[in-house]
């Protein structure tokens, strides 16, 4: 237990006392508890913001995380298969595989190169004797039957016909009675025939 | 409020020991007392006195007040820095002498004395002041100041011969002249 010295030291409390006689006459200012309150008061307010933004802070942090997380889970089970041949080829090899894989990979590889091969090994078409082409002209140009079909006539009797019933449609054009056509359009060939023969006599009268 | 209005002169009394200027020094009172709002939930009544933790906080503000201000004078050694008794070979005085010294009050040797404690390192006059003045034992001064006990013990007894050894030499000195 150490020596209690302030019974004895009269000297020294006199002396403190003495030195700091000045303080003891200072007064706390009236105003020092409202000026004390309100920086309690403006304290508790930083305090309360900065605990706000610690907790808005962590809300939107952990909202981050959930969206990312739900981000990451969804591309990955929803992603759709791409065909076999392109996925073997496009996928990259996991360490587990890449034997299997790059077998695969070659497989893929070796059909496709043989398809390519067998496009190119196709006989070329056969090409028409260039004999053979010239007689079938000359058979076309020989061919002496009557003419029995005007492709033109076609298209008077489409205009007569619609002279005759402007207000027709087109769709009801389509229902003309193909039977009369032929047989005008027979009628008709008939006659440039007979005028053809005529021309014909004629010429040869003249010669 | 009721805290504030008890031991605000008390506080405010020990802090302008220490810091001089009215107005800083209140301003440091109300950063003890906001300090003490905030962490009141940290008393504990069975280590210390209220108004000892009151104390220790308003001690610590001050360090930090002097440290802002980078005022110099108050300076805080560390135990092994300062100088102990059995260094200072010329404080070779009894216990006896300097009891006797202190103990016999005398008008020339007071004005000696409070000329002896103005010119002390800040350090040493706060721990005569809490001691002393403010009835602090060692044990509550060490848990003000965060010193230990038998250092502070030490301490107080180099600075008693210390002060009687200051006091012989102006004595001496006045008679001489």
């Amino acid at each position: 237990m150490p020596t209690d010295y302030r019974q004895n030291d009269t000297l020294l409390r006199h002396a403190i006392d003495k030195l700091y006689k000045e303080n003891d006459k200072m007064k706390v200012s009236p105003d020092f508890a409202d000026r004390l309150r309100q920086r309690i008061h403006q304290e508790e307010t930083k305090r309360h913001t900065r605990l706000m933004r610690r907790r808005i802070g962590f809300a939107i942090g952990i909202a981050a995380a959930v969206a990312l997380i739900m981000y990451i889970s969804i591309s990955l089970f929803t992603k759709e298969p791409q065909s076999d041949s392109k996925s073997l080829i496009t996928r990259l090899p996991t360490t587990d595989e890449p034997e299997e894989h790059k077998e695969k990979v070659d497989t893929v590889k070796r059909e496709q190169e043989d398809t390519v091969h067998h496009v190119k090994e196709l006989p070329p078409v056969p090409r028409l004797p260039k004999r053979y082409m010239a007689s079938q002209v000359k058979k076309e140009k020989d061919l002496d039957e009557p003419v029995t079909y005007d492709e033109s006539a076609d298209y008077d009797a489409a205009e007569r016909y619609l002279e005759a019933s402007p207000t027709q449609s087109i769709t009801s054009l389509i229902e003309v009675d193909y039977e009369d056509l032929k047989r005008e359009i027979e009628e008709r060939g008939r006659k440039i025939k007979e005028n053809i023969e005529l021309a014909i006599n004629q010429n040869d009268e003249e010669e | 409020m009721q805290l504030v209005e008890l031991h605000a002169a008390d506080v405010i009394r020990f802090i302008a020991s220490l810091i001089p200027q009215r107005e800083d020094a209140e301003d440091v009172a109300q950063d003890v007392f906001l300090a003490l709002y905030q962490g009141f939930e940290r008393y504990d009544a069975k280590q210390s006195s209220l108004k000892t933790w009151m104390f220790r906080i308003a001690y610590h503000k001050v360090l930090h007040h002097h440290r802002y201000r980078n005022r110099m004078q108050f300076i805080r050694l560390s135990e092994d820095e300062i100088p102990n008794i059995s260094e200072d070979a010329s404080l070779d005085i009894s216990d006896e002498t300097v009891d006797a010294f202190l103990h016999e009050p005398t008008t020339d040797r007071e004005a000696f004395l409070v000329d002896a404690l103005s010119h002390l390192p800040e350090d040493d006059r706060l721990l005569i002041l809490l001691y002393y003045r403010e009835d602090k034992s060692i044990r509550d001064i060490s848990y003000i100041t965060d010193r230990s006990e038998p250092y502070l013990t030490s301490r107080l007894q180099f600075l008693r011969k210390k002060l009687c050894k200051t006091i012989m030499k102006l004595e001496q000195h006045a008679n001489r002249l």
